[in-house]
């Protein structure tokens, strides 16, 4: 299992992506994940877009999808495991999940939580909520995973539709007889880290969040072409990636700019050489 | 420009060619090293010191994908001026592995000649 400093080299040499990553998140020997803009609340029965609407709300007895705020790429020799923060389980909340996040997986994590509290818990956009392990395999999978969620960033029907279609009944017993026995119970503050402020972010990771944050409207225009992000704005675009370069280094010096394809999936490199292990003579 | 290929770091001996790296911002920031020419490699591969030895910015990421499409990282890519076969060239390269890869990138801007027996690469520039 990695320690935070393995976490950080893990990352630095591209073993592990986390987008928007925040060093306040790095824990001991994990990486706290954060409440992302969707979430699905069984009793509202519709994805709430927590950034917009304001915290989730999950009722007691009820059960709800939180997608996190991390984007994470495993490489195919990196597994994950998470749970969730102990200030949550101890007030009675239980998360549901796989056994682990598969090695080549790719996307958001989707997490199921039922309230088990007398009270209603409401989670906030950026609250760290669960805490993500990293395990480096001896080898590389031979079969990463490519499954139905890889790439998922949303909460679609296709995940919305296999989710029962009411409260758990058990929970709603359990919580009554809880209530009953401590109505005093009070609920502690939920943590927030807040989203780092744009100026606490070097100038590439910050030109790479806007280049993130601009691509969905870039698709409806600009499908297929190269994009200079620069402050945080789309100030160049072009077919040809390197002439696109040259054209930003001109106009506004070398660094400082992202270029990126505006497609719906990262940009991908193939080096396909193998090696042989070198003869001793 | 005809280099011969190496014996000391690859076996079989393999076609490597002699570069120079430069900053675009600052030219005599520049580091010459031996690199694998490679044309399975969609894109030109430098470790990160060398790239941080020249004072590289990244302008750009990418998924990179090993053998039987294996996904080994998600990197950093960095524009930087290449001088091989005395042709200079601003080009992409990805911040990935420990040895310099020359690749296809790079490699399609230029006529190769690979003679085996005689254990030789040329490289010509393909610019009039």
């Amino acid at each position: 299992m990695l320690v935070d400093t393995e976490i950080e080299e893990a990352i630095s040499i591209g073993e592990v992506e986390v987008s928007d990553f925040s060093k306040e998140c790095l824990m001991p020997a994990s990486y706290d994940l954060r409440v992302g803009e969707e979430g699905f609340v069984l009793s509202a029965g519709r994805v709430i877009d927590i950034r917009g609407e304001g915290p989730l709300e999950v009722q007691p007895g009820d059960f709800a999808l939180v997608m996190t705020h991390e984007k994470l790429r495993l490489s195919t020799n990196m597994v994950g495991r998470f749970g969730l923060r102990s200030v949550y389980a101890r007030i009675g909340l239980l998360l549901t999940a796989g056994l682990q996040v598969d090695p080549g997986f790719e996307g958001k994590l989707v997490v199921g939580i039922v309230n088990f509290s007398s009270q209603t818990v409401r989670l906030p956009y950026l609250t760290p909520f669960c805490t993500l392990e990293l395990e480096k395999l001896r080898r590389h999978s031979s079969a990463p995973y490519r499954g139905p969620y890889q790439g998922q960033e949303h909460l679609t029907d296709e995940i919305i539709n296999t989710l029962p279609k009411e409260q758990f009944p058990l929970a709603v017993m359990l919580i009554r007889q809880l209530a009953a026995a401590s109505p005093s119970l009070r609920l502690p503050e939920a943590p927030t880290v807040a989203r780092r402020p744009p100026e606490q972010l070097g100038i590439f990771e910050r030109e790479k969040a806007a280049f993130e944050r601009l691509k969905r409207e870039l698709l409806k225009t600009h499908r297929g072409q190269y994009v200079v992000v620069r402050d945080e704005k789309a100030v160049l675009f072009g077919q040809d990636k390197t002439e696109l370069a040259k054209q930003a280094y001109q106009k506004f010096g070398y660094g400082s700019i992202y270029i990126g394809l505006v497609q719906d999936k990262p940009e991908a490199v193939h080096i396909p050489t193998p090696r042989v292990p070198r003869r001793v003579t | 420009m005809t280099y011969q290929y190496d014996h000391s770091r690859y076996d079989p001996p393999a076609s490597v060619a002699r570069v120079t790296l430069r900053s675009p911002a600052d030219s005599a920031r520049q580091v010459t090293t031996d690199a694998l020419v490679d044309t399975g490699a969609d894109i030109t591969c430098l470790p990160r010191a060398l790239i941080d030895a020249v004072g590289g910015e990244p302008a750009g990421t990418y998924s990179v994908f090993g053998i039987s499409g294996v996904f080994i990282g998600s990197v950093n890519s960095y524009f930087l001026e290449f001088e091989i076969a005395s042709t200079k060239r601003l080009t992409e390269v990805a911040a990935v592995g420990d040895e310099p890869i020359v690749g296809r990138n790079l490699i399609n801007e230029f006529v190769l000649q690979l003679d085996g027996p005689a254990q030789k690469l040329s490289i010509t520039s393909a610019t009039k």
